[in-house]
């Protein structure tokens, strides 16, 4: 008889593959071995397919369930569960669709799944204290440009060329649900983790590369260079980030991080 | 024996009376209200992450009522090394919402780092007692306390099992030093689809260890042509459900109980009813005992 690793890697082939023979070690009394193992088999593929329907439920809807599922037996076959806590059951299911979808009139869907993954990602984030802008008012002007603000830990930043977030908007349970054109062009989004909830941001081009270089560490200097910001637009972009609460420290230079 | 901190040290202590467990479904019920229930019983996996409505709720009715965190993903008796970063974020639910109940099933879950999300039958074989009561004792190591162990549904029996259910789970208390999750749906279920006397099983299980009970409902199907009974937690407890859990309080005298529903889940009302039921069930127990 099989030692308990030994069953346990039979018993795992039982609940991937196709139903075969009955395996040795089962004994079936009034319920037969095969009748069991189809039982774990649909639990299993059961309960992966509702976990990613809870994390990508526009998805879901935009394609169907008979899609959906179709989507998930592929993505499970590829990258099978390997952790006890269902959210991170999705965690590489963007990656997946952008892969599996490459070249096909579906490819977009790889960007929405990345849009509620950062949702579903920055849900469960603790979140964490923010600051206001008098915190940057009270440094000194000639300072400014070698300030580094520290952005909140869940902030992620997504670029899709097509609508994603609007589609996202409208597929909520009080959206309209109304028809987007996927060429009504690409988007940058901000999502992050609010005192709230998670609050999602559609901003222009050069806004998301200045909020990607601050997000990396750069000084306020150095991001406006790189992200080719006008000046001018400067204090909206940077009122937006702290009113949102994105901004959880303000560094003066010189000042340890 | 482990190194186990009694749980009535370290949180409030469960009443014998029964609670629910707490759903998605019922959050605007206890977010608004009081409802009465002895106590809550939550998923520990679901409070992994520090943020989300959730965490933030559990954090406010644990001010009102004792709570029990339930996991479902760690499969203890899996073969291969065990999941420590698991294992670590279970402490820290621990840690911040200060169970009075932390339990566990025994069952297997994960193998050749393929994770199948569900609680998987164990043999009840000398070697897998060994190695779940090892994992047990390293469970209640790093907790610092006592876990209870649930015995699981069954559809597959395993042909080289050399002991009952009953017999490995009084085993598995005697090694590790756990107390027992009770499920009584899931010894009936255990009893209809693989044949065996569910009272047989309540007699070998030491009295003392019992330290909560689960009821659920399951649901009749046909699978490849046989009819069995299915552990979907998806209605209420059965009548034959019933009768098993007044054979339990017969024998272990009040235990805390728990009515579960995981899958079309109803309004809070027929939970309450179901728990009405079962404290009804209690009272008659403790007056016995008195």
């Amino acid at each position: 008889m099989p030692g308990l690793l030994e069953l346990q890697r039979s018993f795992a082939s039982h609940l991937l593959g196709q139903p075969g023979a009955s395996p040795e070690w089962a004994e079936g009394r009034s319920l037969s071995a095969l009748a069991g193992l189809r039982i774990y088999r649909n639990n299993a593929r059961a309960t992966f397919e509702r976990a990613l329907e809870l994390t990508y439920p526009v998805l879901q809807q935009k394609v169907g369930t008979d899609y959906f599922r179709q989507l998930a037996y592929h993505f499970r076959a590829a990258q099978p569960s390997r952790t006890g806590d269902l959210h991170d059951i999705g965690r590489r299911f963007p990656e997946f669709l952008e892969t599996h979808l490459a070249g096909t009139p579906y490819a977009w869907l790889a960007g929405l799944a990345a849009l509620e993954w950062a949702v579903a990602d920055a849900g469960v984030d603790a979140g964490g204290p923010s600051v206001g802008v008098e915190s940057l008012a009270a440094l000194p002007a000639p300072e400014l440009e070698f300030v580094v603000l520290v952005l909140a830990p869940s902030l992620r930043l997504l670029h899709s060329a097509v609508p994603v977030l609007s589609i996202w908007r409208a597929w909520q349970p009080d959206g309209d649900r109304r028809s987007i054109d996927l060429d009504e062009g690409s988007e940058f989004v901000r999502v992050h983790r609010h005192s709230n909830g998670v609050m999602l941001r559609a901003i222009e081009a050069r806004e998301f590369a200045f909020v990607v270089a601050m997000a990396a560490g750069s000084t306020l200097g150095a991001a406006l260079d790189a992200s080719q910001l006008p000046l001018a637009l400067l204090p909206a972009v940077l009122q937006r980030l702290f009113i949102d609460g994105v901004v959880s420290a303000v560094h003066p230079p010189g000042r340890p991080r | 024996m482990p190194n186990v901190t009694s749980d009535r040290a370290r949180g409030r202590s469960l009443p014998a009376r029964a609670g629910v467990g707490l759903r998605s479904a019922h959050f605007a019920d206890f977010a608004s209200g009081r409802p009465d229930v002895a106590f809550l019983e939550v998923h520990t996996e679901n409070y992994f992450h520090r943020g989300g409505h959730e965490p933030a709720l559990l954090d406010r009715l644990r001010t009102d009522y004792p709570v029990c965190l339930h996991g479902v993903g760690l499969g203890l008796g899996s073969a291969q090394e065990l999941d420590r970063a698991h294992v670590a974020k279970i402490a820290a639910a621990v840690r911040r919402f200060e169970p009075a109940v932390v339990s566990e099933h025994a069952c297997w879950a994960n193998v050749d780092a393929v994770h199948f999300n569900d609680l998987l039958p164990l043999p009840f074989t000398d070697e897998a007692l060994r190695h779940l009561s090892g994992r047990v004792r390293e469970l209640q190591d790093r907790l610092e306390r006592r876990v209870l162990i649930e015995n699981v549904s069954q559809y597959v029996r395993f042909g080289h099992s050399t002991m009952s259910e009953g017999e490995f789970l009084a085993a598995l208390v005697a090694e590790s030093g756990c107390g027992l999750l009770l499920d009584v749906n899931n010894l009936h279920v255990n009893a209809v689809n693989v044949g065996f006397d569910a009272k047989d099983t309540l007699d070998r299980l030491p009295p003392d260890a019992v330290g909560e009970i689960h009821l659920a409902g399951a649901v009749r199907r046909e699978v490849d042509g046989q009819e069995l009974l299915l552990d979907d937690h998806g209605s209420r407890v059965s009548e034959a459900t019933w009768a098993l859990y007044d054979q339990a309080l017969s024998r272990f005298g009040p235990v805390p109980t728990l009515i579960e529903w995981d899958t079309d889940v109803p309004p809070l009302d027929i939970l309450l009813d179901e728990a009405r039921r079962a404290d009804a069930a209690l009272a008659v127990c403790h007056a016995r005992a008195a």
